[in-house]
């Protein structure tokens, strides 16, 4: 909840959401803005004669204006969301799952078997995607050519005239776009290699330890704890791939290498307008910024949610350090209202460490609630309870240079208490301080005789 | 065993086994089609023939280039043709692979290297430092263009800069080279060692191919760095800051270094490797970007191969593995390269080399 408080007090993070919120309800609404063509459905509509080569500037009846060939822009980048929605959710998600069970798993088992399927993974790496795209659109078409039917910007034609079953691998060639497949093939490596390094480092904490002690499965240790605990920066490349991919199929579609991007088509029906003989960017500007806006603020909005994710999920290295005044208010309630009064709503004068196991905390937060718990006890002024729970934290040396700075405030506060001076000795014990470790015992030793 | 040699073979001996399985994967996938169909590839254009003489002909190219045989012996034709230099006939190409390749490789290269060396690496380390050092207002604009240089996919920068740079401004042109100066570089006065005519023309003295040459791989250097050096530059920037917050720089202040002297020389030589390795890491999708580039700007380099596999429409098997094999080799190298310069800047490097 913390980090979805941040992720909304930036604005670009609104204005990444906005954009692609925007995209969405034009994806949905796009039956009702552009109807199409029930002859001849698909995300191009040609309005007015199709041999006829000059561009219509905007008008009524086509608000974005046309292309050589009279093709409606407005048609296009309305239909043109929704295709790039559903590829680059459908290539992400897929891509995602596949990358982020490998590193897990590959990590997991850890020895020679992680080393060499990393190595794989490397291998796949250097592969020129390019090349995987070009194999497989030829595979699908001599697939499909070979039982009659053919493609045209990603339309399937001519099939029904076949007689007979077609074979397995026929149909789901028929199902599959060659770009997606070769993007799934070939782009899930970073996936794979970021999660792997985070598993081996998580591999030996306590908790998967505790875990493995109580008898679970690898299966449930790697899905149920490894992966949802190391999957923040998987999630951050995944918003961000989503742009990406959308940006990859359009330029192989105005490359014409594969792929079948509406807006990058767009641009390619277009570009003799703008950079070709007689061409001119600023008579037919419809030719080429409506396309051009539309795969831009798509890049956009992606790369401003995947930059305000990260930062949401590691504020430390995303680089925005300074603290809002909205995070610094919320922190200070934190430390001296919501804990304390939660727990002890529950029980009046709990000892605060009995209640945090009892309330079944999960060990990765217990420390922090614990921190809190003590903080706020030193705001009711129960002192008892809160150098408990000091103590507790310092024995499995947690948070012990903020633990030292509140002892040392302490200290100064009330000089003649002696467990704090002792406590203090510990924790500066922990930080290897020796010199002022000695002192702080001394001085404890002293109150005490 | 010296730690470089088990670092040369860890990188090295996996590799080929990689290379095995997806090239075998990829024939296996070719040999789907069916032989009378991959045999079309190999018939020679506008000839007339008699539809039994086609059918001959189709028979005795089946027979030639085995497109019948069972997979296993295909497979270890190719792997044959690999070994002995030829890398397999291509028929899109019309020419052997290999030299097909090797002739097409300066003009990818030129462009490579020229984006890499006098781009990417000295402007994102510089933009990187000066934002991570000195913040302010520095920092925001360079977040911003950064943020921009990663979001602009290339074809739609290189139509806008085909736009400002050639229709309008008529500074840089698309291709290789002007007309006057291609057919002269193509003359025997013209020596041509490495191919790369930006080198070349120094070579021979010729200044103004030099000009002409720098004219025409202008636009295609800018589209194929700015994304590549906006990460270069954002990695840099964070390196930077968490170098600021160590504390021998604290005590190299507390000491009275110009602040212009611990930028340059402590904390420069400190981030360099990290910032070297993202450029290692990021070879594959710069080969990549390269291709792209290249056929938008149609500079004839090596991505021809694969535009011109791809324009026949029949798989064609020596050419796609060809040019996968050969893009592998390539990002192999220049990620080894990377790793050698780093291990040359950064003397702890040497020991980490043999970690996996």
């Amino acid at each position: 909840m913390r980090g979805l408080n941040r992720f909304f007090s930036r604005w670009q993070n609104w204005v990444g959401v906005l954009l692609i919120l925007s995209y969405a309800i034009l994806a949905i609404a796009a039956p009702v803005l552009s109807p199409q063509d029930p002859k001849n459905p698909g995300p191009f509509l040609v309005k007015g004669r199709f041999n006829e080569r000059q561009p219509q500037p905007p008008s009524l009846t086509n608000p974005l204006g046309t292309l050589p060939g009279q093709v409606d822009v407005f048609h296009t980048i309305v239909w043109g969301a929704g295709d790039a929605l559903t590829f680059s959710f459908t290539v992400v998600f897929l891509t995602s799952l596949f990358g982020v069970t490998y590193g897990a798993v590959a990590g997991y088992m850890g020895g020679w078997v992680n080393n060499l399927l990393m190595r794989i993974a490397d291998a796949f790496l250097a592969f020129p995607i390019i090349a995987g795209v070009v194999f497989f659109q030829q595979l699908v078409i001599m697939t499909i050519s070979s039982q009659g039917g053919y493609y045209i910007q990603g339309q399937l034609f001519g099939m029904e005239e076949y007689a007979g079953e077609p074979s397995f691998l026929q149909t789901l060639f028929n199902l599959i776009d060659p770009l997606m497949l070769s993007l799934i093939l070939f782009s899930w490596m970073p996936y794979s290699r970021m999660i792997n390094a985070v598993v081996i480092t998580l591999k030996n904490t306590e908790y998967i330890q505790a875990a493995r002690a109580l008898g679970a499965s690898p299966n449930r240790i790697v899905f149920r704890h490894l992966i949802p605990n190391s999957i923040s920066p998987a999630i951050v490349l995944a918003a961000r791939d989503i742009g990406n991919v959308v940006l990859f199929q359009a330029t192989l579609t105005f490359i014409h290498i594969g792929g079948n991007s509406p807006w990058g088509e767009l641009l390619f029906i277009g570009r003799n307008w703008v950079i070709g003989p007689g061409g001119n960017l600023f008579r037919y500007w419809w030719v080429f910024v409506p396309a051009t806006l539309a795969v831009l603020l798509f890049g956009i909005g992606w790369n401003l949610i995947g930059d305000g994710l990260s930062e949401a999920f590691e504020p430390s290295t995303a680089g925005f350090e300074k603290p809002s005044f909205h995070k610094l208010k919320q922190k200070k309630a934190k430390v001296e209202v919501q804990v304390p009064t939660a727990l002890q709503a529950i029980r009046p004068g709990i000892n605060p460490v009995v209640a945090s196991k009892r309330l079944s905390i999960s060990p990765v937060t217990e420390n922090d609630l614990l921190l809190q718990v003590a903080r706020g006890a030193i705001a009711e002024q129960n002192m008892d309870q809160a150098l408990h729970a000091y103590s507790h934290l310092l024995r499995h040396h947690r948070h012990v240079s903020e633990i030292r700075n509140d002892l040392v405030k302490l200290a100064r506060q009330f000089p003649r208490h002696a467990m704090i001076w002792a406590l203090l000795g510990d924790a500066l014990t922990q930080e290897g301080n020796r010199e002022y470790a000695n002192k702080a015992y001394e001085q404890a030793g002293k109150l005490t005789q | 065993m010296p730690p470089f040699l088990k670092f040369l073979i860890h990188r090295f001996l996996v590799m080929p086994l990689t290379l095995f399985v997806i090239t075998m994967l990829l024939y296996g996938g070719v040999m789907l089609t069916p032989p009378n169909a991959r045999a079309q590839l190999y018939l020679p254009t506008n000839s007339r023939m008699t539809e039994k003489q086609l059918a001959n002909l189709i028979e005795l190219i089946i027979e030639r280039y085995h497109l019948q045989a069972p997979f296993p012996v295909q497979y270890s034709y190719w792997v044959g043709t690999f070994f002995d230099g030829t890398w397999g006939y291509s028929p899109s190409l019309n020419e052997q692979v290999l030299p097909a390749l090797l002739t097409r490789t300066p003009a990818t290269a030129e462009l490579t290297l020229f984006s890499l060396l006098f781009i990417i690496i000295p402007f994102g380390l510089y933009a990187g430092i000066i934002a991570g050092w000195h913040r302010g207002y520095r920092d925001s604009i360079f977040q911003s263009v950064a943020f921009f240089a990663t979001s602009i996919p290339p074809f739609i920068l290189a139509l806008a800069f085909l736009v400002i740079f050639y229709i309008n401004l008529r500074w840089f042109a698309p291709g290789r080279l002007g007309t006057p100066y291609s057919y002269e570089i193509t003359k025997d006065t013209f020596a041509s060692p490495t191919g790369m005519l930006l080198v070349d023309s120094l070579i021979n003295g010729r200044y103004d191919i030099f000009a002409d040459a720098l004219r025409h791989l202008a636009m295609p250097a800018l589209t194929l760095s700015l994304y590549h050096w906006a990460t270069l530059a954002r990695i840099t920037r964070s390196a930077v800051m968490a170098q600021r917050r160590k504390e021998y720089i604290t005590s190299a202040q507390a000491r009275g270094i110009p602040s212009g002297r611990i930028l340059w020389r402590h904390i420069f030589r400190n981030i360099l490797v990290s910032s070297l390795t993202i450029v290692g890491l990021s070879t594959a999708s710069l080969i990549t970007g390269v291709y792209v580039v290249e056929i938008i700007y149609d500079l004839n380099g090596v991505s021809e191969i694969i535009t011109t596999a791809m324009s026949s429409g029949i798989p064609d098997a020596p050419a796609i593995l060809g040019f996968s094999v050969y893009s592998v080799l390539v990002v192999l190298i220049l990620m080894f390269l990377l790793d050698v310069i780093q291990a040359v800047v950064d003397p702890r490097i040497r020991g980490d080399m043999i970690k996996p």
